[in-house]
């Protein structure tokens, strides 16, 4: 089986079973509040981790990565659409790299 | 057949899933956008929208495959980072009308998402499944149809904008990440540790061989365990990033 569907695969068990449990196990028992609380932090933190500092050597240059990706997180501070996010953030690299490149 | 209050209902479903499917497609283009960009087939964009249904976790996956790291690194993120769908999951069956057949339960239970939480979670129960289903459909038909939109958009992409291209994805994380502090603000203490011991991992050159996935992992599991031994949620507005 080729790498793409063992992760596909794998990832969609993980989820369904994630979705699925509770509809077939009705009881009333839930997790340790330490894991409630540990599972409530992970998608913050795995998305953290995910930026930074990879995002910083993301186009090539130092200035261009960090401008836009400071205007991302402005962006998304103020909740504006995902997809405008990604579109605003890709223009301004690509201005801040024509501009150092001048 | 139904009968005409479950028509009435599912047909209610699709009314109040319009806007989140206008949402969803806008989302799942970036998805078929980013995956082209990473160099991911269409048909692969497309099938992992369809099987797995869960944006971030795509997102996640297209940078990792990108990246080289194993299938079970990817694999593991994946599933820590969807185990979230338990907890509303539970939520939802003490919601919904749960007198139906197993296989109408488990096709439900399938198309649980942040969106169709957010909007179940605010109707009076028990809430009627002919109304989720007519929720979740147009939500699950939309996400993969705007995956395949943005695979299309990709190949018209501009010679000069494919460079600056690179930053698209962390733009994206940025998106998702980002309305969860704002709304959390506790959760700052969590994305710093994550991003600190991420960091420090890339200064170790021994560390930094076992690769981009097992580091990830490693910053995401101190930074969650770490805020889950220091941190109470309390009185905060609780914002799930998606």
């Amino acid at each position: 089986m080729s790498r793409f569907w063992i992760v596909t695969l794998g990832i969609a068990a993980f989820t369904q079973l994630s979705r699925l449990l509770r509809f077939f196990l009705l009881d009333d028992r839930r997790l340790p509040p330490w894991w409630e609380r540990f599972f409530q932090c992970a998608p913050t933190a795995l998305l953290a981790a995910l930026i930074f500092p990879e995002v910083l050597g993301s186009t090539g240059d130092l200035i261009s990565a960090a401008g836009a990706c400071l205007i991302a997180v402005i962006l998304a501070w103020r909740h504006i659409n995902p997809t405008v996010i990604v579109a605003l953030t890709v223009l301004s690299a690509a201005a801040l790299q024509w501009f150092v490149s001048q | 057949m139904w009968s005409p209050d479950s028509r009435r209902q599912f047909r209610r479903g699709v009314v109040t899933s319009i806007p989140r499917c206008l949402g969803y497609l806008t989302i799942s283009l970036a998805f078929g956008l980013l995956a082209r960009m990473n160099h991911m087939p269409a048909w692969q964009a497309v099938a992992l929208s369809m099987i797995v249904y869960a944006g971030a976790s795509q997102f996640v996956a297209v940078n990792m495959m990108a990246a080289q790291a194993t299938a079970l690194q990817i694999v593991l993120t994946g599933a820590i980072l969807n185990f979230r769908l338990f907890m509303m999951s539970a939520t939802l069956t003490r919601l919904l009308d749960m007198k139906m057949p197993r296989w109408a339960l488990a096709l439900l239970g399938a198309a649980v998402t942040d969106e169709a939480f957010a909007v179940l979670a605010c109707e009076e129960p028990p809430v009627p499944r002919s109304f989720a289903a007519g929720l979740m459909i147009p939500l699950w038909l939309s996400w993969w149809g705007g995956t395949l939109l943005g695979c299309l958009v990709a190949s018209a992409l501009p010679q000069a904008l494919q460079k600056a291209m690179g930053i698209a994805l962390y733009s994206m994380f940025i998106a998702l990440v980002v309305p969860g502090l704002k709304a959390r603000r506790s959760m700052i203490f969590v994305a710093f540790v994550a991003v600190a011991v991420n960091w420090g991992w890339t200064l170790v050159p021994t560390l930094e061989r076992w690769g981009a996935g097992l580091r990830l992992i490693t910053a995401a599991f101190v930074a969650s365990a770490l805020g889950a031994t220091v941190l109470r949620f309390g009185d905060e507005q609780k914002e799930e990033p998606s």
